[in-house]
């Protein structure tokens, strides 16, 4: 007999429906304007470890994939109405191959923008909509603390994650229990990437609210380079933060990267592009406002907040049970 | 032999690490939002039972085991090497003492065993998880003591030694998991 039932309870059904109205009404108390981006884009290929799911029509012909993040029709957005406070999207992302207890190839995404806001000031709403999500469940605020990547590294790890060389970080991962097949295959950032997923984000206390700052300029993308002081000297890194709950990534934010001529720089290395790149290249030349984003895992929130540990709990169906 | 991708891996598929052949028992896809994605992977090699955990970047990929598991009779073993058939079309392996392991404590003539082939050859022999044994030493059972739940050591037809309870007679047929060596029941002759 085949399982036809969803992966939620029905208390969890009402839970989910209770987050995502206390997340949009929350941004809209702020002046924030709910935008609906297009899922179905041509192509937008501009995340080195993000994979598109294409899409093909009955005939076999290409038309284009499922967006992966609404950030590039969010900003030419911005690009066109500047004078907007904030925009926010609630809706469904699509990863290729992303699939596990913490991950599911589509998932619920809360992304928002604010004009005129810093770091400091999206990571204050990302915690606001946080508290807020568990005000409206019965909970209580969650304690939060404020850590930096470079310090999180030299505490589980005693290394400098902005100098130590593949070899030592190698020698880390190994040295904590890690076992890499293809050591050749690695470079830096995925060794960092590695190190951050099995030996730091484990030991991230499991009621907390962490707030990582201070990511390498390497792991940018679409974020501005901001200095901040490590271990006594000044430190070029990315302008970007990450909440964690418990150890589980709920959030994403940068401060945006307004300057064209250095956001095409960094597109050149991306393989696609054509008129998805072309269009947001010229908005960001006509100019993107100062602003700052943050995309939020609705499902991961839901995890943390009610203690499940398997995604397939909080969603109607995963893609177990399609 | 074909190669696997990390994106086929699954619990149960069979391929070859550091030369041996192993099985893959759990696999946890890893990955930060905007970073790298892993495969972290339990296996077990087939060979000599270990357990490993190995990390693999996604997209990597990983030479497929010529791995069969066969249901076969075991016929004989003259101590150095264990005898066994396939009773549909009568072939024939021949299991060494690496292979066979502790198995050969279970082991009966005739009897139906698991038996994991890499290459064609086997690398483990697994007894049926239930076997009927003979006792043929142990020491003189107490009648009538079913209920004090005191045990004693008994030695079975195979070389197996099990616990039993105190009223188990040598020459009486027990039944045994041998999964973790415990005593089951009687078998009423």
């Amino acid at each position: 007999m085949a399982d036809w039932r969803p992966g939620t309870s029905g208390d969890m059904l009402a839970t989910r429906a209770r987050i995502r109205r206390v997340l949009r009404e929350t941004l809209e108390r702020r002046g924030s304007l709910e935008v609906d981006p297009p899922a179905l884009i041509r192509s937008g290929d501009f995340e080195p470890h993000i994979a598109l799911l294409r899409v093909v029509a009955a005939d076999g012909a290409p038309n284009g994939a499922l967006h992966s993040s609404p950030e590039l029709m969010m900003k030419r957005l911005l690009c066109a109405e500047p004078q907007l406070p904030g925009i926010h999207a609630l809706g469904p992302v699509f990863r290729a191959g992303e699939s596990g207890r913490r991950h599911n190839p589509e998932f619920t995404m809360l992304e928002w923008y604010e004009t005129g806001a810093d770091l400091d000031a999206v990571i204050a709403t990302t915690l606001e909509l946080i508290q807020q999500a568990r005000h409206a469940l019965g909970l209580t605020p969650a304690p939060v603390a404020h850590r930096d990547y470079g310090r999180l590294f030299r505490e589980w790890l005693g290394l400098d994650p902005y100098r130590a060389d593949t070899a030592m970080l190698a020698r880390m991962a190994h040295l904590s229990g890690v076992s890499v097949h293809d050591v050749a295959g690695m470079d830096r950032d995925d060794w960092l990437d590695l190190l951050m997923s099995t030996a730091i984000e484990p030991h991230l206390p499991a009621d907390e609210l962490t707030v990582v700052r201070g990511y390498p300029a390497s792991q940018a993308a679409m974020a501005r380079l901001e200095t901040r002081i490590f271990e006594g000297r000044e430190e070029t890194v990315a302008a970007r933060f990450e909440v964690y709950g418990g150890g589980l990534e709920l959030a994403n934010g940068y401060h945006e990267l307004t300057d064209a001529t250095e956001q095409a720089r960094r597109l050149e290395t991306a393989e696609a592009g054509g008129s998805t790149r072309q269009r947001f290249l010229e908005a960001m030349t006509h100019g993107l406002p100062d602003c700052s984003g943050v995309a939020l895992g609705v499902d991961r929130l839901l995890m943390w907040l009610t203690g499940e540990d398997d995604i397939d709990a909080v969603l109607p169906f995963s893609d177990r049970r399609l | 032999m074909a190669n696997y991708s990390t994106n086929e891996f699954r619990s149960g598929l069979k391929v070859m690490l550091d030369g041996d052949p192993a099985t893959i028992v759990e696999n946890e896809f890893v990955k930060p939002g905007k970073g790298q994605a892993f495969s972290r992977v339990k296996l077990k090699n087939l060979k000599t039972g270990k357990t490993i955990e190995r990390t693999f970047k996604s997209g990597d990929s990983i030479e497929a085991a010529d791995v069969l598991e066969v249901e076969m009779q075991y016929l004989f073993s003259d101590g150095e090497e264990w005898h066994f058939m396939d009773p549909e079309n009568f072939e024939q392996v021949v299991a060494t003492r690496e292979a066979v392991g502790d198995s050969d404590q279970w082991l009966k003539e005739q009897d139906m065993c698991q038996i994991i082939l890499f290459n064609g050859n086997p690398i483990q022999v697994l007894p049926p998880n239930h076997v009927e044994l003979k006792v043929v030493e142990t020491d003189p059972g107490i009648r009538g003591d079913t209920a004090t739940g005191g045990t004693k050591p008994a030695t079975l037809e195979t070389g197996a030694v099990v616990k039993v309870p105190l009223f188990i007679e040598e020459g009486e047929v027990l039944r045994c998991d041998t999964r973790t060596g415990e005593y089951l029941s009687r078998v009423k002759g």
